[in-house]
């Protein structure tokens, strides 16, 4: 044992000045909408829709997902970056851990969806890399961070939404991206995509008998009148402020799942 | 008669003087040696958690190596490399051992990865490109897992070597562990290989 601890002792004091200085860098303080634009990439209306669509997600599922731009991460990478912050933050609810983040850092040229442990089984981190390389990084390539941000977050929260079976009346229409390999369509498989609409359409309805029960919820988002006793799939009356405000983080837990890249 | 009272009194006051102090002790020991048990369980599940990923990684490399191989079939050396330190994985017995492993075998999967640069048409491969962001993830993963199972190791030593602490760990039979050090570098620094 003591052998052991001779071995360990310096490469620890290493390990421990690293985490050290990697807590102080990233002290963003808690969102208070689900978009915040620091590095001011995201145009008004991109803004106001999203942030829109994001709180219906979280009412309906309550999968917390925020979008965050910066300048820079300041020399940490972005995995480790937004980590940090969706740990700190603890997006999603606890015990469910559906929570998300996505990070671009302009300055970088980085970006990074983290998903939360309870949504990795569908936001796998290949799917994450077809939207990052497919909707999100043509988009930045032309210099439109915007419309980039938006339609790449949209795919995401659609693919939360149809998980968990609800419509959001915010989502415009769009192309979705597939979620499996093309080349490998085995006749096995073939059972998937009608089981797959089949589910969809099921959902779908029940979604859309949800929306008015709902409809007094959201209403009354903008007089300000906290829990409307249905906290238990809200976790807590945290909607009470005014429209388009993040209530804060819930306790979700990150693994790291997710995927990253440059443009 | 009078005096013969008051000693009972005395005497009932220290003993449950006495009871209440051990009742203290004993709920002090109990968390004591609970800490100790659940700070072990914190670390051995963390230790699991990084296994995990590195099994789901290691499942994931043989399908990569087949895609790669259609477009580069004659990158023969590198092919071997990859299989010989995925098998020096299997053979690994510890934590420490498998991690060691898929340190080597990063260095040959990010050579394998760069070869997208020398054939275009590997790069340009749907399912070359989900398996690198397949790969990508859970290299991630056990870095986060790494990280956690290090703060966790670090909390169970801190306890094991402070004066009471260490009282409880050798009554729980829990033991110092050691910590798995970092050896990848940052994941945004793009290896360079000379081919």
């Amino acid at each position: 044992m003591q052998r052991l601890l001779n071995n360990n002792f310096i490469p620890l004091l290493v390990i421990l000045a690293g985490t050290l200085n990697v807590y102080a860098a990233t002290n963003l303080p808690m969102p208070s909408h689900y978009v915040e634009d620091y590095a001011d990439v995201i145009n008004e209306a991109d803004e106001r829709s999203l942030n829109g669509i994001l709180q219906e997600l979280e009412q309906k599922t309550g999968a917390q997902y925020i979008v965050l731009t910066v300048e820079t991460t300041g020399g940490l990478p972005i995995e480790q970056f937004s980590i940090e912050l969706a740990e700190k933050w603890k997006l999603g609810q606890k015990g469910k851990d559906n929570g998300m983040l996505f990070v671009l850092a302009k300055n970088d040229r980085r970006w990074r969806f983290e998903v939360g442990y309870g949504l990795e089984g569908f936001v796998t981190d290949q799917y994450c890399g077809r939207v990052g390389r497919e909707v999100l990084v043509p988009y930045l390539k032309k210099g439109d961070y915007s419309q980039g941000i938006y339609r790449a977050n949209l795919q995401i929260v659609q693919k939360i939404a149809s998980e968990a079976g609800v419509t959001l009346a915010g989502m415009p229409s769009q192309k979705s991206v597939p979620d499996r390999p093309a080349g490998k369509w085995t006749p096995c498989c073939s059972a998937l995509p009608i089981l797959f609409i089949m589910l969809l359409l099921f959902g779908g309805l029940g979604g859309g008998m949800g929306w008015w029960f709902l409809l007094p919820f959201m209403m009354g988002g903008f007089g300000g009148h906290g829990g409307y006793g249905r906290s238990g799939s809200f976790g807590g009356g945290s909607f009470g402020g005014s429209f388009g405000g993040f209530g804060g983080g819930l306790g979700g837990r990150f693994g790291g799942g997710g995927a990253s890249g440059g443009w | 008669m009078k005096n013969y009272g008051k000693a009972w009194v005395v005497l009932i006051v220290i003993l449950v003087v006495v009871l209440l102090a051990g009742l203290v002790i004993f709920k002090w020991y109990i968390s004591g040696y609970n800490r100790a048990v659940s700070l072990e369980q914190a670390v051995e599940q963390a230790q699991a958690d990084i296994e995990s990923n590195l099994q789901r990684r290691m499942d994931l490399v043989p399908q990569l190596v087949e895609t790669v191989k259609g477009y580069a079939a004659y990158e023969k050396g590198l092919f071997e490399n990859i299989a010989k330190s995925r098998e020096k994985y299997f053979q690994a017995g510890t934590t420490a051992g498998k991690l060691e492993a898929n340190n080597e075998l990063g260095g040959f999967l990010s050579r394998l990865l760069m070869l997208q640069e020398k054939y275009p048409d590997l790069k340009a491969n749907e399912s070359f490109r989900d398996l690198q962001n397949q790969l990508e993830g859970t290299e991630n993963r056990i870095n986060v897992a790494r990280i956690r199972y290090n703060d966790a190791a670090k909390q169970l030593n801190t306890y094991n070597r402070e004066f009471f602490g260490s009282f409880f760990c050798k009554r729980a039979g829990v033991e110092q562990v050691e910590y798995f050090e970092a050896t990848e570098k940052a994941k945004t620094e793009v290896p360079k290989v000379e081919f």
